[in-house]
């Protein structure tokens, strides 16, 4: 199967609809994973600033893909400037609150905060890395072009990032089994 | 399976570049963080869905272009009218509703049921003029049974289609003859609405009868051609009109 944007006669149009199906969700999660406040408006700024590039476009589908991420990166960059120097002020919700101490449940459920507040816990570039390489499903040379960087600095950066992840899975592993739940608690009691 | 699925999968190739394949727990926290940030694609803006191609926003839309829309329209209110009147010619009762309506306000023009004669029993059928090719005498004697012919006018499609040239049939001769005493108090009668018939100026027919040696003799109702229902009603107050055939 052909690649939309690898057939010269389809128009702009054709392949856009197809890029949006195809692509829109991921960037969706990807502007999400990068602490976007209003990931779905900055998604469709995103695919706005991909249509007028649609015709000088080259290298078929991955070409599309990592156009479409380097534009998404160049959006979380500005939203994290602009923050940066307004910052925003929100009502205070627990619900949204990161430093609440999670509960046994959420312990034995899905770990102490689950995969994606883990790699929240990364630095950014570690963070940037990961999401491109796996929801961008993009190469090291991409990711190198869309970040900026050589290919060799991407490749430490990935390597980093996962050790990083492994000590925070290892640290959530050590609440998990050193901490015993209410639960666990009251049988013992009863025994 | 987690093998299976990372197989050939992103996390499986990031993993290979660092050399941390065989960390399984890494691999599940990945797979599991890529799950969860794929998600559906989100609804578009205005502005997004105007430079959608048309095959994905006709599916959003719950109809096509006007033109079509308008034009199904009329085809089914065409085809739901052609249903109602098929439905309507098919109904023996609506043909007697619309018979009685059309008597009511031009009765001379509708031939009615036959007329009884109570003195004879004679039953003569009221402007049965199918066209001058089939004309039946007056039945004499007692009370014959009523033909199907006699007495389904309203829902006899021939006696429908007849009525209209018989009455002419009837009508023609006598103005272009001048037998202006035969046709006038038919008319007059008949446009007055009033019921009772008049017997005594009703010898046109006869008269025509006479003129006319190709056809069989012809039976006479008494008050011309007034066929309405209140006509038969009023019968038996009106004078048998002699048979002379």
């Amino acid at each position: 199967m052909k690649d939309p944007a690898q057939r010269a006669d389809r128009s702009p149009a054709a392949v856009f609809t197809e890029a949006y199906r195809a692509h829109a969700g991921t960037v969706l999660g990807y502007l999400g994973s990068q602490g976007v406040e209003d990931p779905e408006a900055v998604t469709q700024e995103v695919f706005l600033s991909l249509y007028p590039r649609l015709r000088t476009l080259s290298g078929g589908k991955e070409g599309l893909r990592a156009l479409l991420f380097s534009i998404a990166h160049a959006r979380v960059v500005d939203h994290h400037r602009r923050r940066a120097r307004t910052p925003a002020s929100v009502e205070y919700d627990p619900l949204d609150d990161p430093r609440v101490t999670p509960s046994a449940e959420d312990h034995v459920l899905t770990g102490a905060t689950g995969a994606s507040q883990l790699l929240s816990g990364l630095r950014p570039e570690y963070r940037q890395v990961i999401a491109l390489r796996i929801l961008g499903e993009l190469t090291i040379d991409e990711v190198a072009e869309v970040l900026g960087r050589s290919p060799g600095a991407v490749k430490q950066l990935q390597r980093r990032a996962l050790i990083a992840l492994r000590n925070e899975l290892d640290h959530d592993q050590e609440l998990t089994l050193g901490t015993p739940s209410p639960a666990q608690d009251e049988v013992e009691a009863t025994r | 399976m987690t093998d299976d699925i990372l197989k050939a999968g992103p996390v499986r190739q990031l993993l290979d570049d660092v050399d941390m394949a065989d960390d399984a727990r890494l691999a599940t926290a990945l797979e599991s963080y890529r799950m969860r940030a794929s998600a559906e694609p989100p609804t578009p803006s205005p502005e997004v869905a105007r430079l959608l191609s048309r095959r994905v926003r006709t599916r959003t839309r719950v109809s096509g272009r006007p033109g079509a829309r308008t034009t199904t329209l009329v085809l089914l209110i065409a085809a739901l009218g052609g249903g109602a009147s098929a439905a309507a010619a098919a109904n023996p009762a609506l043909h007697a509703i619309v018979r009685d309506a059309l008597s009511s306000l031009s009765p001379h023009e509708h031939a009615g049921p036959p007329i009884e004669h109570p003195g004879t029993g004679t039953r003569t059928p009221v402007n049965d003029t199918s066209a001058g090719t089939e004309r039946k005498p007056a039945q004499s004697g007692p009370l014959a049974p009523p033909t199907e012919k006699s007495i389904s006018g309203p829902s006899d499609p021939t006696a429908a289609t007849t009525d209209g040239s018989g009455q002419e049939g009837q009508q023609k001769p006598t103005d272009t003859k001048g037998t202006t005493g035969a046709a006038e108090p038919t008319a007059v009668s008949g446009s007055e609405g009033s019921p009772e018939p008049q017997p005594a100026e009703s010898p046109a027919p006869t008269k025509d009868r006479n003129d006319d040696p190709t056809t069989s003799p012809r039976p006479v109702a008494p008050g011309g051609s007034d066929g309405s229902p209140d006509s038969v009603e009023s019968t038996p107050s009106a004078t048998p009109a002699p048979y002379q055939g």
